[in-house]
């Protein structure tokens, strides 16, 4: 177990740079993920904490020392591939103590581990079997095991779950969850799924080109997005950002034919406002809510009626849509809302959800 | 499938068969019956043959010159696979990393390989000429390790070292594509795996690139045993003295005292040999 800090940390293909610069601190045994869309620089970054690529400025600092110039083998770290990296011609059990025999521990300990962890992947039936003969989900329990079963400081995820279908990946996302909440070591983990970032992270970090664009607990990701990059990347559906402009007489927040008193939203001032201002409002599809079906809809934004214009049932939930002007917005309506496209709609928000951004450079207002 | 289509599949199999298994039969399987026919005979110049049974075969079993050139064989055999096998393995891990101008360094390895035989033969003997070669007038003249020029390849006892060493550098470029080729297949996050592991780049060697060339390296040794039991041209080009299996059973079967069923003999032992071999890569090679 043991804490990890990137300072500043730089890489660089050919003079473009990759990772510009980031400065992240995870603490002794939290689950930190890193999500952002592909090439964002999230497995560059595990990959650098890993020792797999050079680091062309900055450090990173495994348990207190900086690792910098070490070799992988000398970090003493675990890693989960995404395609699982198997070796071929070595058996289950083979491949899950090969970190271990390197390590000297006895054959005792080695014994002991290699069940604990056969157990807790279920992978006893199978420890004789070769990469081959197992299906995908098999190959990564395998792999998980073989990163689990090692006494490292450090436990690094590389997507490990993306080549799963969607059923087993919810499982195995609900193990992960489970095996942290057990062993409480140090995990990292690279993923462009923000349910999986959402669900599984102590703390979850959004990478864009490169940065970090926010950090912070999940629902802190999920209910105060410092700009519209995050607010529309995490959650699903997106948020609806609807543009909007700011009319300093009356006060108001115009979006096409509707209006907005500003006095209505606590978390935002006008002193941070100019008169014309370009925005965007940004509401969450979940923070819609039936006006039938609300309780306290004293304090709430009422929207004028709008018509429904396609409806999408998912289950228990469904998805609305309607139109602000040009943009299409999505609400998401739960069971008791029966609705049919075509017919009229009366939707509330709870202003504490509705969120305000510049649409110049997508910078969340306060 | 029903047994109508069955049969007609299995006749047109055999139909596209047939041209390619009558080519076989005429230009191998027919000399090596004629060779077992051949080797229970006396057989003289002008045709006439005389039933022999299997007194060729006890002369041979009592032929010192037989079992010495059996010894050689062994010797050029074992030195010739050894080499390709390391050199051409050594040469793919090297060009398997990256750097500039790769491509051509790999293109130019090859070139011993492509080069005719006889050319490069002449280029060797020069090469170990006693009166105007580099080699002697390194040896001796430059760094003075040896007293004085030998006629190296004129000696039975040190020709066949330069035959082992010319058909290794000759042939080692094969051993290489074969090697390179499965290197480049090798996936490049089971080595990352492994350092994770613990392991440093010669455990990531033993423990991931040779498990993963097992095979071609079983193809690229049997290969290069069944050839060069059978290799001719560049031993006899090179040194004639050096008298593999192939070499003896040449000059027992057309030079000096001509004893055509004694050479048939010899050719039915290489041929047994090189059955084992041909037994072996089917058996063990194409099944990995």
């Amino acid at each position: 177990m043991a804490e990890v800090r990137l300072k500043q940390l730089v890489k660089r293909y050919d003079k473009q740079e990759i990772i510009k610069g980031i400065d992240l601190h995870v603490q002794d045994g939290e689950f930190v993920v890193l999500v952002g869309p592909s090439g964002c620089g999230k497995s560059t970054t595990l990959r650098m904490i890993a020792g797999l690529e050079d680091i062309n400025a900055g450090t990173i600092e495994i348990a207190g020392r900086a690792v910098n110039d070490l070799q992988p083998h000398l970090r003493n770290i675990a890693m989960v591939f995404q395609n699982y990296a198997l070796y071929p011609h070595k058996t289950v059990k083979d491949n899950i103590l090969f970190g271990l025999r390197k390590s000297k521990v006895s054959r005792a300990v080695m014994d002991d581990r290699l069940k604990q962890v056969a157990t807790m992947l279920q992978l006893e039936e199978l420890l004789n079997r070769k990469p081959a003969d197992l299906s995908g989900g098999q190959r990564q329990r395998v792999a998980m095991g073989r990163a689990l079963v090692r006494d490292a400081d450090v436990f690094l995820f590389d997507e490990p779950l993306s080549n799963l279908d969607a059923k087993l990946r919810h499982h195995m996302r609900t193990e992960i969850a489970r095996i942290h909440q057990n062993l409480k070591t140090t995990f990292i983990y690279v993923t462009h799924d923000q349910v999986e970032a959402m669900t599984l992270g102590d703390r979850v970090v959004v990478m864009w080109d490169g940065e970090i664009e926010q950090m912070g607990t999940p629902m802190d990701i999920y209910l105060n997005p410092v700009n519209t990059f995050v607010a529309t990347f995490i959650g699903s559906p997106s948020m609806n950002l609807i543009p909007a402009t700011y009319r300093e007489s009356n006060g108001m927040i115009v979006m096409a034919d509707l209006e907005l008193p500003m006095e209505l939203l606590p978390g935002v001032h006008t002193a941070n406002l100019k008169d014309k201002q370009a925005l965007y409002v940004g509401i969450r599809p979940d923070f819609f809510e039936d006006v039938h079906y609300a309780s306290e809809l004293e304090a709430y934004w009422k929207l004028p009626e709008r018509t429904i214009e396609l409806i999408e049932p998912l289950g228990f939930d469904k998805e609305v849509s309607f139109s602000i002007g040009d943009q299409f917005v999505k609400a998401r309506l739960d069971l008791r809302s029966d609705l049919q496209a075509g017919n009229a709609l009366g939707l509330a928000v709870n202003p504490e959800r509705i969120l305000v951004f510049d649409r110049d450079n997508g910078m969340r207002v306060n | 499938m029903s047994d109508r289509i069955v049969a007609q599949e299995s006749r047109l199999g055999y139909r596209l068969l047939a041209p390619a298994f009558l080519v076989i039969v005429l230009l191998i399987l027919y000399p090596i019956m004629f060779n077992l026919y051949l080797s229970f005979f006396d057989v003289q110049l002008d045709g006439n043959k005389t039933w022999v049974g299997v007194s060729n075969y006890l002369k041979l079993l009592s032929d010192q010159t037989f079992y010495h050139s059996l010894g050689t064989t062994l010797i050029y055999l074992a030195g010739t696979v050894v080499g390709t096998t390391v050199l051409g393995l050594a040469v793919a891990l090297l060009l398997n990393e990256e750097f500039p101008l790769r491509n051509l360094v790999r293109g130019l390895v090859l070139l011993p390989y492509f080069a005719p035989v006889i050319s490069v033969v002449f280029g060797w003997q020069f090469i170990f000429d006693p009166v105007n070669g580099i080699y002697n007038h390194v040896m001796v003249e430059e760094l003075g390790l040896m007293s004085e020029r030998q006629n190296v390849i004129g000696e039975p006892d040190s020709a066949i070292w330069v035959v082992i060493v010319f058909d290794v550098w000759k042939h080692f470029p094969i051993a290489f594509l074969l090697i390179l080729a499965k290197l480049q297949s090798i996936p490049k996050d089971q080595y990352e795996a492994a350092a994770i592991d613990g392991y440093s780049a010669w455990g990531r060697f033993i423990h991931v690139t040779l498990p993963e060339l097992r095979f071609v390296l079983g193809t690229v040794i049997l290969l290069r045993l069944i050839w060069n039991l059978n290799r001719f041209e560049d031993v006899y080009l090179l040194a004639p003295n050096v008298e593999t299996l192939p070499i003896y059973i040449y000059y027992r079967a057309f030079t000096g005292v001509i004893d055509q069923g004694f050479a048939a003999a010899v050719a039915v032992v290489q041929l047994v040999f090189l059955a084992g071999l041909i037994w072996l890569y089917v058996r063990k090679v194409l099944k990995w």
